[in-house]
């Protein structure tokens, strides 16, 4: 999967592009906890992930975990139908911000 | 003069002779005729009690050579005979059958022309010699070996229906001159005529005993061979067979075989030969191919089984043409081997029909011999076996029927039930006008209508098998093939991406806990379609794992990890790991239902 990292309207927009699964997950929770330690409000761009399963589910709940301690907000935008099944079936719906869209989380 | 014998009576043959002795009565009248003009007021009348006694003891006695010896005891004291032999004939020599006198030679066999014994039977004349020593074609072989010394020879032949079956000769008379006198002869003469033919109505008794004997040998054989056969299934049972026996005893057989597995094993073999070596022959063909269809999978061995075992105890020279094979549990395809059999034929809607020639020999011939497994998908229709006695079967014209008029035969009874159509076939061949000239043995295998119709069977249809090194980067082929199978099983999508998501998440179970990080140590990956499951088996070669460790998380704890086993739980219809296969360590078992009420998104 290819990630990728941009500052937009004073969110730090990270973007994945993929399949977020074991082989992947690595580099995923590496960016994510770097991108939360930045000191700006993290949304994360999942529109165009296809595949999500337990390993990127908990990188997400780590990132989530670290950004909440300091105090910035971490949102998930643009869900694929596969992905959000994903996250209801960990009832992690309702633990997450969750945007339709990018433009929905970061626009006014 | 014999009353007719039934197959009941035959073994008292004997007793159904109203006049036991009709050669005997001939002898007197020849002998009143001729005028008797030197007959001895002691001769023939003087020795009826004899013939009578002698004749009695032949016509009782079922043990030939004792009556054979008694009679001959008797003849040799009533005439005053030193020895006395009897000769019968058996092809080109002359055995001695009974003797008495001081040398025992009951057993010795001479040429059938030697002797005077020989000049006997080849004239069929009575030889009066007086000097033996004087005589050509005395032998005197006995003479120098024993110190016996022959004078004097009466030797007349066993004439019946003007045929020499042997002699009696009387050695050295011990009264009077020395010499034996005219009317021994006439007495001798008559009593071996009335041996002769007690001999002939013995021998007669004895084959028809043999002939009944073997006649209800052959009706047990045939009893016992079609029970051997078994009863056809009522539809929609996909394979049924067709015995009728040419004799009393066939050659041929065929044996259906469903298995545990859900595979149904067939075969049909011809036994090289007829009688009852060919039925043995069968019948232990038919018992191999019971006992190790159910361990062998593949035709082609079993065949090579079979085979082996027939040639560690082969009969001479005896073999089978054999065709083996298995019904996959779908139904749908038949795997099979043929050792030196006629062609089955491959009979499918809208395609041509298939001649299937065997590329082996029979079985039975070399221990070494190789057997090749054909596959089929029977496409709706049906795979046709049967024996040389169909195609070789004739018209008025004496033209065969051949491949082509059993497929013209099939083709018209094609919408009748599976067993019916054979029926029709068998018909067909035998139909006015026609002839069969040998055994008929037919068996089908068509395929099943509908996989859930049959109980019996648990269908199991096997879609993909992959194996792939426990590694993260080996999981989205995994996820593909996954995908593959359920689209080929009509899933809907979200049913789909949960069955996709439980089988990586049980993935990545074996890769982090099975082999405790990636590996290139193998999983298999094993997707089939079973009673109305989707089942995804994966199989570890780890130690085996303690399953009460396996727990789902707990859904408040915001802990990273531990959600794998809850989404597998989640999303399945069923998931436990069974008894790995031998040299495996773990074995885990998913399925999930394909029902489409069920396919909805909770």
């Amino acid at each position: 999967m290819n990630i990728s990292l941009r500052e937009d309207r004073g969110f730090l927009v990270m973007t994945l592009d993929g399949e977020a699964d074991l082989q992947h997950t690595p580099t995923l929770r590496k960016t994510l906890l770097e991108a939360v330690s930045g000191g700006k409000p993290v949304v994360v761009d999942m529109a165009r992930v296809s595949y999500i399963d337990s390993s990127g589910v908990a990188s997400l709940v780590e990132a989530y975990q670290a950004a909440r301690k300091k105090g910035f907000s971490f949102a998930l935008a643009g869900l694929s139908p596969a992905a959000l099944r994903v996250l209801q079936l960990a009832r992690l719906d309702r633990v997450f911000t969750i945007h339709a869209t990018l433009d929905a989380a970061i626009g006014d | 003069m014999r009353k007719s014998i039934s197959s009941k009576g035959c073994n008292k043959t004997f007793t159904l002779l109203k006049d036991p002795f009709p050669g005997l009565s001939n002898c007197f009248s020849k002998l009143h005729s001729a005028g008797m003009k030197d007959a001895h007021p002691h001769g023939l009348a003087e020795h009826l009690d004899l013939i009578a006694a002698m004749s009695l003891s032949f016509a009782t006695s079922l043990d030939l050579d004792t009556s054979l010896k008694h009679g001959l005891l008797r003849i040799a004291d009533a005439l005053d005979a030193e020895a006395a032999s009897l000769f019968l004939v058996e092809k080109s020599e002359m055995v001695c059958h009974a003797c008495a006198g001081p040398v025992d030679i009951t057993g010795l066999r001479i040429p059938a022309t030697s002797g005077i014994v020989g000049r006997t039977v080849t004239g069929r004349m009575t030889q009066s010699v007086l000097d033996a020593r004087n005589d050509p074609d005395f032998h005197g072989g006995v003479d120098n070996k024993t110190g016996f010394i022959t004078r004097s020879i009466l030797c007349a032949p066993m004439v019946v229906r003007d045929e020499a079956l042997g002699a009696i000769e009387l050695i050295n008379k011990k009264s009077g001159s020395g010499l034996f006198e005219a009317s021994d002869a006439r007495v001798l003469e008559a009593l071996a005529a009335a041996a002769a033919l007690a001999l002939l109505n013995a021998r007669m008794a004895q084959a028809l005993v043999e002939q009944e004997r073997l006649k209800r040998e052959m009706e047990l054989a045939a009893q016992i061979q079609q029970g051997l056969l078994p009863p056809n299934r009522p539809p929609p049972f996909p394979i049924a067979g067709l015995g009728r026996p040419f004799r009393e005893v066939a050659g041929d057989f065929y044996d259906i075989l469903p298995l545990q597995d859900g595979r149904i094993g067939f075969c049909l073999g011809d036994v090289s030969g007829k009688g009852m070596d060919a039925a043995l022959l069968m019948a232990k063909t038919a018992s191999l191919f019971r006992a190790l269809a159910k361990d062998e999978r593949d035709p082609a061995l079993l065949m090579a089984r079979i085979n082996a075992e027939l040639c560690e105890t082969a009969s001479q020279g005896k073999f089978v043409t054999l065709v083996v094979g298995f019904l996959d549990p779908s139904g749908q395809r038949v795997a099979f081997a043929n050792a030196g059999h006629e062609p089955p034929l491959l009979i499918r809607p809208d395609q041509p029909t298939l001649s299937l020639p065997a590329p082996s020999m029979p079985v039975g011939i070399l221990q070494e011999a190789l057997f090749e497994t054909e596959d089929v998908t029977l496409d709706g229709g049906a795979l046709y076996v049967f024996t040389d006695g169909l195609t070789e079967s004739t018209a008025e014209d004496g033209a065969m029927l051949g491949a082509e008029g059993v497929a013209a035969l099939i083709e018209a009874g094609k919408d009748r039930p599976l067993a019916e159509r054979l029926e029709a076939l068998a018909d067909g061949a035998m139909a006015p006008g026609r002839a069969v000239h040998d055994d008929l043995t037919l068996l089908a295998v068509e395929g099943l209508q509908s996989l859930s119709a049959e109980k019996d069977i648990e269908p199991v249809l096997h879609l993909a098998r992959i194996d792939v090194p426990a590694r993260p980067d080996r999981l989205k082929m995994v996820r593909r093939v996954v995908t593959e199978a359920a689209t080929l099983c009509a899933l809907p999508e979200n049913r789909s991406a949960d069955l996709v998501l439980a089988v990586d998440e049980a993935m990545q179970n074996v890769i982090r806990h099975a082999y405790g990080g990636p590996t290139d140590k193998p999983v298999n990956v094993e997707i089939s379609k079973e009673d109305g499951h989707l089942v995804v088996r994966l199989t570890d070669y780890a130690p085996p794992v303690d399953q009460t460790r396996i727990r789902p998380r707990e859904l408040d704890d915001l802990r990273p990890g531990g959600l794998g086993t809850h989404f597998i739980q989640s999303v399945l219809d069923g998931h436990q790991f069974e008894e790995p296969p031998p040299g495996a360590g773990n074995c885990l078992k998913l399925s999930l239902r394909i029902d489409p009420s069920r396919n909805a998104t909770p």
